[in-house]
């Protein structure tokens, strides 16, 4: 494990499955809470760092702040990273204790979608670790991993959870869209609200095999959610995009008004 | 002496901030104006805003394109030369040789040296003539016209020094495409630049050594969107302090308490771009066209369909064949969950930025790590039409396929096409790659 990167202390992993680091900010930063750095693999360096300065002029209450991004050569080789300011992915286990909390929660995550689709941007790895809290704020975890490496519908050494947010229009259709957030914050919702996925019970192996079941698999919307809930994640979800909420701020308002029921 | 832009007259939109000069086409929509001009805004000062800019949009449009059909023409320095971004219908004469992107709709991100001016405009447009000590000059802002004459000033990277405004010879214009028509551009010593005749976009222009595909920053120098830096010396984490460390955004070198290979401030981010399409699933217009059927709500689908692959509607049979822009033919899923969308011809390989389609962005690579005998650029997908084929380049580890129904792989013969059907296993370098499809 990494005590160090670039010249950030790393405390630990920024989640219970998240692939971040919290991390002590050196001093020239001027941040003196902990940030969050996230490791890629180095490459494709000028036009990375040309998308991820575009991703960080997205202005948004619902998102941390982009801080800076590099390459440096680690121990273990080079390594590139990228430094946000905080905000922690919560452990999911079963259904939530309050649920208003939780739709009100997704409705923020969704209105960060909506800014970052308002700003050009497909978020494309909406997932319940992508729901960050920080203080009494619920944040949506910037798309770094999406920006840095685009084109690619599925990265490597994807598991079942990690699917299940998947629509397949990403992958049939023409590519992540405001539609497919839409979808992956649905199943996103339904992750949090029930501790359930939408496509239960997805084989650990193959993994091809996993990957060719979201891909035709009706999704499953369990029948002991509210029945206004169940109606907007079955939306979320639906086969046709045209189907859907028109935009994440539609679906933000409908998460709210299903809080203040 | 600073630069001149003189604007062109005609439709569409000029604009300069600072270094920075655009041309836009009428077809573009307000959004994409209104982020050219704030990105043009935001690095219209730098000595390397023509980097950043273009960069900055490149890196736009290696994700998506919101549209496709907008002509646009950025142009700005970087260092000692400038770089331009030309996207859709538009066309760039630097004095010796046009550029424009190819195929269309395209982009094309190049290096020019103006001999001694650059001019951008449509596609097609009239010639303009770039006149000496002319008076009009946009110093700043954004104005209606349809193309413009950018004249470096003084000190400017141009190659002024072997064909100045007004004085002495001109090198000979490169020969217009063959499949133009008309009279040839001809370089007026110092008076005149001509554009000559329509520029077709196809494959005979100019798209040759000085088009760069790729990173234009040196490995070892550091941007940080406020100028291209040194990164200079590396120092050791264990005794350097951050002392004297600038603050990121700074324009000075981020020496920091680490050996930075790249480095970027992104607090300060240019500007996003414009909003994302609202609405349903839209095929884009510019996919070849094939014959299908339609669903009841309007899906386009295979001609065998039975049921439709968007909304999961029957497709009664007997209904009338339709031309339409081809869907997405399916997807490949690597043996660790990877997925790649079938929507473009790829190269599958090691490294297949070495292969010169996917270098200038006409194919699609598709990189696999592999412990086995993988080629940089090993085998090709290839769509037609409605097939999928697949190709081994000479591989010396080869490609297998085993088709659905068969019981062993099969080695494919170098460079002899195959189709695949849906549920086929690929096999190259140790790598196993299944493609699916939503299509019979």
């Amino acid at each position: 494990l990494r005590s160090r990167l670039a010249d950030y202390q790393l405390l630990g992993p920024a989640g219970p499955s998240s692939d971040s680091w919290l991390a002590t900010a050196p001093a020239r930063i001027g941040i003196s809470e902990p940030v969050v750095v996230t490791e890629l693999a180095p490459g494709d360096w000028p036009a990375r760092a040309a998308r991820l300065s575009s991703l960080a002029a997205v202005r948004s209450p619902w998102l941390p702040r982009l801080i800076e991004a590099g390459e440096t050569d680690e121990e273990d080789g080079p390594v590139a990273w990228v430094v946000r300011t905080d905000g922690r992915a919560p452990a999911v286990s079963g259904p939530a204790s309050d649920p208003e909390s939780v739709l009100r929660g997704l409705a923020a995550a969704a209105r960060g979608a909506h800014d970052l689709h308002e700003a050009g941007w497909v978020h494309g790895d909406i997932r319940p670790g992508a729901i960050l809290r920080r203080g009494d704020d619920t944040l949506l975890e910037p798309p770094i991993r999406t920006v840095a490496t685009p084109g690619r519908t599925i990265p490597s050494g994807v598991t079942p959870a990690d699917l299940d947010p998947l629509d397949p229009a990403t992958v049939w259709g023409e590519g992540p869209s405001r539609s497919s957030d839409i979808w992956a914050l649905g199943a996103t919702a339904h992750r949090l609200l029930t501790g359930t996925h939408v496509h239960p019970a997805l084989p650990d192996d193959p993994i091809v095999t996993a990957v060719q079941r979201v891909l035709v698999e009706v999704p499953v919307v369990v029948s002991s959610l509210p029945a206004a809930v169940a109606e907007l994640l079955r939306s979320c979800l639906a086969p046709d995009p045209a189907d859907r909420p028109g935009t994440a701020a539609d679906l933000a308002d409908g998460f709210t008004r299903a809080a203040g029921r | 002496m600073s630069d001149r832009l003189e604007v062109l007259p005609g439709a569409g939109t000029v604009l300069r901030h600072g270094s920075i000069a655009v041309w836009i086409g009428p077809a573009a929509s307000p959004a994409l104006l209104s982020f050219l001009v704030q990105s043009a805004d935001n690095v219209g000062a730098s000595a390397h805003g023509g980097l950043q800019i273009v960069d900055h949009i490149a890196g736009i449009l290696s994700s998506r394109d919101p549209e496709p059909g907008a002509p646009f023409g950025v142009i700005g320095p970087s260092g000692t030369t400038w770089i331009t971004l030309l996207h859709g219908p538009v066309q760039l004469w630097d004095g010796t040789r046009w550029l424009a992107p190819t195929p269309q709709p395209g982009w094309l991100r190049a290096e020019v040296q103006p001999q001694p001016a650059v001019s951008i405009g449509a596609s097609g447009g009239s010639s303009p003539r770039l006149v000496a000590d002319s008076p009009y000059d946009l110093r700043a802002g954004t104005v209606p016209g349809g193309g413009m004459i950018l004249v470096p000033g003084a000190g400017r990277p141009t190659r002024a020094e072997r064909s100045p405004v007004g004085a002495g010879p001109t090198p000979a214009p490169t020969p217009l495409p063959s499949a133009a028509t008309g009279p040839r551009p001809v370089t007026d010593p110092g008076t005149v630049i001509d554009f000559g005749t329509v520029v077709d976009a196809g494959p005979a222009i100019d798209s040759g050594p000085a088009i760069d595909p790729g990173p234009a920053v040196d490995p070892g120098t550091v941007i940080d969107f406020g100028t291209v830096v040194d990164a200079g010396p590396a120092i050791d984490v264990g005794t350097a302090t951050a002392a004297g460390v600038p603050a990121p955004g700074s324009s000075a070198p981020p020496v920091g308490p680490f050996a930075a290979r790249h480095w970027s401030a992104l607090r300060d981010g240019t500007a996003a771009g414009p909003p994302l399409p609202t609405g349903g699933r839209v095929t884009p217009a510019d996919r070849p066209q094939v014959t299908g059927v339609r669903c009841i709500r309007g899906h386009f689908n295979h001609p065998a369909a039975r049921t439709c692959a968007w909304c999961g509607r029957a497709v009664t049979p007997g209904q009338p064949q339709t031309f339409g822009p081809r869907p997405v033919l399916g997807a490949l899923i690597a043996d660790d969950g990877a997925t790649w969308r079938l929507d473009a011809d790829q190269v599958l390989g090691s490294d297949p930025t070495t292969d010169q389609g996917v270098a200038t962005g006409r194919i699609r690579g598709v990189v696999l790590a592999s412990a086995g005998q993988l080629a940089p650029s090993h085998a090709e997908i290839r769509l037609s039409d409605w097939a999928v084929t697949l190709l081994d380049r000479g591989s010396a580890g080869g490609t297998f396929v085993v088709q659905p129904g068969a019981t062993g792989w099969t080695r494919l013969t170098p460079y002899q096409p195959v189709v695949v059907p849906a549920g086929s296993h690929l096999s190259l370098g140790q790598r196993v790659l299944t493609f699916v499809s939503p299509w019979p």
